[in-house]
């Protein structure tokens, strides 16, 4: 477990004040800052190197190696985008990130734009945030007025302007070139045109908001430090959230490779009615597939481990799902999440979750037939193969997971 | 040149080319129902995947790169079966109507099924979505057919430039919506019709006529629009169904205005298919020989100088440079063109054409618009115009265009300060390399046109809109017929109608004239040929049916100079004839016989009058006639003509009338 010491998220749960500048101040936000902006960009680049610090987001990539590519692209003008249009089903952490940690966050920022050397930057925060957009704005004014952000940051010549950017509620803007595409005032939708991963015509860095909330701490407190944490290759800390049918649904910090069993038993204080009465558990928002429970019994949460088991890190929202519940109305709220939230651009992706959705409800509701199971998998394969974005793969991770796992249960639901 | 192999067949290609490009340069397109689209967009059908032998797995080809020595498999089983299965998944929500589909023979979506060999879809639950009544009678859409290709918005957006096309709803609710009642207010919006690779957007004036097998499809231009673009007509049943573009030279779709597409069905109604002459104040019906021994007789009898030949503006040049010779063998020169069009004199030269070939005006950087409106004077060029995101301005009349454009009011004034270079907007059009300058044929009608014309040059010439290799100056608006006149010299300087109102003459000719009433005769002897029995036919005493534009072969001048000839597509109703034999005829009964018996002959003549039709025109870059000053600019401001169209056809077209109504009740 992870040692209250190392904890890099100190008011995560918000029991120890609020964010204001001061209060963030003295739980060590900005400390350094004074310390590091002194530095080189290039100083700074092999530290985080060195710390082996990957993206929380989808693709969990290098973060330094992305950034050393980004500030080799040629342009005058280049943007941050902070993307916290947290819309994955399950997921909670970024809400109170925003809440309790906004400070934390504006601080990643700006280490992210020295080191790329990037003067311009939004956060993309989904609307509904309505509360914690105005915390978040408060922030920045107050970071503002305290010299921390602006022109001439702590009067090292640095400058950042960061802003908020209020989105809609699609699900597709974890796209990259649909959230582009959304900030520039059209619809949302992937965008594989030759500008389509440009923001305003210009390159963009786009990072998940956890990510940048490590910088701080990575940068104060030293690369060796930060890579003792958690195991070879999946360095570090993140944050997960256990909700579903758990006594105390939480989120917490802990190192990759906390296994999931302790996960649930130490934080969340078990499933209720005992570890016997687990289903299956959702590792990481719904859209990477569920494992069983002999499964969880001894998986680890990282990304190697859970992608041996056929699944996934995701968003490490932790859905668990006890026997009480009805598995097959999960899966077919799933399929409708995803019915509803294909942006609609390709057809495989728009007809495909909408047919998959027509069949599992079929299931569900006792119309369905044994050869729908079928034409299912049959489907999964197409959209998997086939899907333009990345939404149309995730869509069907959950309904393969299912069917691999528990196809029996759909088979017990069927008419024949 | 790369050299690859696509299933198995060594091609060599030029570089840079996407695979899918590759492929169809080397002969072996990909099957895909969205082969219009933009090369290096993903298809958004998925169905242009390939498989690249030494790589894994399969690659889309509108992305991927064609290089040297790649060997591309377009049809493995398994793309095969990744095809079939993105189609069935597209047909899963498709209404089984190819039956009463008005698409179904040319459409890509049938084409990729055939080719498939599928017969039907995923089943899935199918809720048939109605026809929308928004989009109008005109262009007419069936959401339930849409396979959410985007190509109508891209269209729409890009090109027409209206945003009243939009995608609405996510996920499996995704749907293209029209937001608009009655129609498109843009004048290309008849081209998603052609655009749309389904069912969705059809041609609401061919609906049920026919099938797109049954028709004979003829190539002709079109001279409703003074573009003179090449279209297709189609007929069945005697009459033409439906007006297409034809591609371009280079095999790109065409594009064609919605006067041009829909237009046509003014030929249809209203004609005169026999010749009559008036007896005792009553029309009755006679023979050819009857009405032209009549019209000839009178013509004989009357004093050459109190004779008058008037032409309108769906007159061709073989008959009009024929009864200029009528005239002339029968001893007057009194004839005259366009007292209610925009009169465009023949010594205006380049001034009334459009000089800026289409592919220049990307070139152009600066934009001045004088008295015109170009988005519905020149569509055509008016899409090229909006993809140049030149800095513009318009003087004149507040004409809505769709671009931005800076609006420098109505005044004359405001003339007079750019050609002395006082005006904010003469130092943009200095400093541009190419400027370019649209003026309106409204500008012919002003009491002091010569003077427009002057302060025209001067800015011209001030500004470098004519200079050794560029000719920026255009004047749109005005009909081919009018042009047609102009070329053969028969715009007389002073109008002679206010004479014939007076009763200066005694018999008047009228070629394909509808516009004068029984006032503006003056109590002549009226001899009409021409297509239409309109107001002016009532007045006439002999009635000679002529032939429409799409039913011989006739000769139009364009915009922009060049003549172009039409192909007959119906023939001429009941007894009509070609216009140029009729004069013909009509000379032997005078028993002064034209010296042209066949096509030939008269085009020979043609050519001998003017350049412009022996196909050799003069070159389009030469410098624009000095004009030299006559009177004072007035202070009239410069306005938009409200006198509607000038072609006759298109006055009379229930299609565009009806469309003229509904965008006018929606501009309020
Ligand atoms: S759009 Fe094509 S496939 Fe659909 S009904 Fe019409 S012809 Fe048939
Ligand atoms: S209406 Fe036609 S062109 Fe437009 S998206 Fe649908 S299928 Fe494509
Ligand atoms: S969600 Fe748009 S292509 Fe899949």
């Amino acid at each position: 477990m992870l040692k209250d010491a190392d904890r890099i998220f100190t008011n995560i749960d918000g029991r120890s004040g609020g964010s204001s500048l001061a209060e963030a101040k003295a739980r060590g936000c900005w400390s350094g800052a004074a310390e590091y902006l002194k530095k080189t960009p290039r100083e700074l680049l092999e530290t985080v190197a060195r710390s082996g610090l990957r993206g929380r987001g989808m693709f969990a990539r290098k973060t330094a190696e992305k950034w050393s590519e980004f500030i080799k692209r040629p342009s005058a003008f280049k943007y941050l985008v902070v993307s916290v249009n947290e819309s994955e089903p399950g997921t909670c952490k970024a809400r109170s990130l925003l809440r309790y940690e906004a400070h934390r966050l504006l601080e990643g920022c700006l280490i992210a734009a020295y080191i790329c050397g990037i003067r311009r930057a939004y956060i993309y925060v989904r609307g509904v945030f309505a509360e914690e957009i105005e915390i978040l704005e408060n922030a920045i004014a107050e970071a503002e007025r305290a010299g921390l952000l602006g022109m001439n940051i702590l009067r090292t010549g640095a400058d950042l302007h960061l802003s908020v950017h209020r989105g809609g509620e699609a699900y597709v803007c974890r796209t990259d070139s649909a959230m582009f595409r959304s900030m520039e005032g059209s619809r949302p939708m992937p965008d594989f045109g030759a500008d389509g991963e440009k923001l305003f015509g210009s390159p963009v860095l786009v990072h998940n908001p956890e990510t940048l909330c490590m910088l701080p701490s990575v940068l104060t407190r030293g690369a060796d430090w930060f890579s003792s944490l958690g195991r070879a290759g999946n360095e570090g800390v993140r944050l997960f959230s256990v909700s579903g049918d758990v006594e105390r649904p939480c989120l917490v910090e802990e190192t990759l490779g906390i296994p999931m069993r302790d996960l649930i038993d130490k934080y969340a204080g078990g499933v209720i009615g005992g570890w016997q009465n687990l289903a299956a558990v959702i590792p990481g928002g719904i859209s990477t597939p569920c494992l069983p429970r002999e499964i969880c019994e001894h998986v680890r949460m990282d990304y190697d481990s859970l992608g041996a088991v056929s699944s996934g890190l995701g968003t490490g929202a932790l859905i668990v799902i006890g026997k009480s519940s009805d598995l097959v109305g999960i899966l077919r709220r799933i399929a409708l999440f995803f019915k509803n939230e294909s942006c609609g651009e390709c057809a495989v992706c728009r007809e495909g979750c909408r047919l998959m959705f027509d069949l599992i409800d079929g299931i569900a509701s006792g119309r369905g037939k044994r050869s729908d199971i079928g034409r299912l998998e049959r489907l999964c394969e197409d959209t998997e193969n086939a899907a333009l974005c990345p939404v149309g793969i995730s869509a069907v991770r959950p309904v393969s997971g299912f069917l691999r796992h528990f196809r029996t249960l759909l088979e017990e639901r069927c008419r024949d | 040149m790369i050299k690859l192999t696509i299933d198995g067949v060594e091609a060599e290609v030029s570089e840079g080319l996407s695979i899918a490009g590759a492929c169809e340069a080397a002969g072996r397109p990909l099957p895909n129902v969205c082969r219009r689209a933009e090369e290096t967009l993903p298809g958004v059908l998925r169905l242009s995947f390939v498989e690249i032998r030494g790589r894994d797995g399969v690659f889309d080809a509108r992305t991927e790169k064609a290089a040297d020595g790649m060997e591309i498999a377009r049809d493995t089983p398994r793309l095969k079966k990744m095809r079939e299965r993105a189609v069935r998944l597209m047909l899963a929500k498709h209404p089984p109507e190819c039956s009463v589909c008005e698409k179904a023979g040319e459409c890509l979506l049938q084409d990729v099924c055939f080719e498939l060999g599928l017969s039907s879809g995923d089943e899935g639950v199918v809720t048939p979505l109605a026809e929308t009544e928004e989009t109008g009678p005109l262009v007419r859409m069936h959401p339930g057919r849409c396979i959410l290709c985007m190509e109508c918005l891209r269209f729409m957006r890009d090109v027409a430039g209206t945003s009243e096309l939009a995608l609405s709803g996510k996920g499996a609710e995704t749907r293209i919506v029209p937001f608009v009642s009655g129609a498109f207010s843009s004048p290309l919006s008849g081209n998603l019709t052609d655009i749309c690779p389904a069912g969705a957007f059809t041609d609401g004036s061919s609906k049920f006529l026919t099938r797109p097998w049954n028709v004979e499809r003829k190539k002709t231009i079109d001279v409703l629009d003074s573009f003179l673009p090449p279209v297709f007509m189609d007929v069945a049943d005697g009459r033409i169904v439906r007006v297409t573009p034809a591609p371009l030279p280079d095999g790109r779709a065409g594009m064609i205005s919605d006067r041009t597409r829909f237009g046509v069905d003014g030929t249809a109604f209203g004609r005169v298919d026999r010749p009559y002459i008036r007896v005792d104040g009553r029309f009755r019906e006679c023979s050819w020989t009857e009405a032209l021994m009549t019209a000839a007789s009178k013509l004989k009898e009357a004093e050459p100088s109190r004779t008058a030949a008037f032409v309108g503006s769906t007159a061709d040049c073989e008959s009009m440079a024929a009864l200029a010779d009528m005239m002339k063998i029968i001893g007057s020169a009194n004839v005259d063109a366009g007292r209610f069009y925009a009169r465009v004199p023949k010594r205006a030269g380049r001034w009334r054409f459009c000089n800026t070939a289409a592919e220049d005006v990307a070139k152009a950087d600066a934009l001045l618009i004088v008295g015109a409106d170009p988005e519905r004077e020149a569509s055509l060029m008016n899409a090229a115009i909006r993809g140049n995101p030149m800095p513009k301005a318009l003087l004149g009349a507040r004409a809505e265009q769709n671009y931005a454009c800076e609006y420098l009011g109505d005044s004359s004034d405001v003339l007079n300060e750019l050609a002395s270079g006082r005006h904010p907007f003469a130092s943009v059009m200095k400093r541009a390399r190419f400027p370019m300058l649209v003026a309106g044929k409204s500008l012919w009608r002003r009491s002091d046109a010569r003077a427009v014309f002057e302060k025209l040059y001067e800015t011209c010439v001030s500004f470098g809109v004519v200079k050794d290799g560029w000719n920026g100056f255009n004047m749109v608006g005005v009909s081919a017929g009018m042009l047609g006149a102009s070329e053969l010299g028969l715009v007389a300087e002073t109008p002679l109608l206010p004479k014939a109102e007076e009763g200066a003459y005694d018999v008047l000719y009228l070629l394909g004239e509808d516009r004068l009433t029984r006032a503006d005769t003056g109590g002549a002897f009226v001899i009409y040929q021409g297509t239409f029995a309109s107001e002016t036919a009532m007045c006439a005493d002999v009635i000679l049916p002529g032939a429409a534009y799409t039913e011989k072969r006739a000769t139009y001048v364009g915009s922009n100079g060049t003549a172009k000839s039409t192909a007959p597509v119906l023939p001429p109703p009941g007894q009509a004839r070609e216009d140029w034999k009729i004069l013909r005829a009509l000379s032997e009964y005078l028993e002064k016989t034209l010296p042209y018996d066949d096509l030939d002959g008269i085009r020979d003549r043609l050519g001998a009058l003017s350049a412009a039709f022996v196909g050799s025109p003069e070159d389009g870059r030469t410098l624009l006639e000095p004009v030299s000053k006559e009177g004072n600019l007035s202070d009239e401001p410069f306005s938009l003509s409200g006198e509607g169209d000038d072609n006759e056809v298109c006055r009379r077209s229930p299609s565009l009338r009806s469309l003229k109504k509904i965008r006018k009740e929606n501009n309020g």
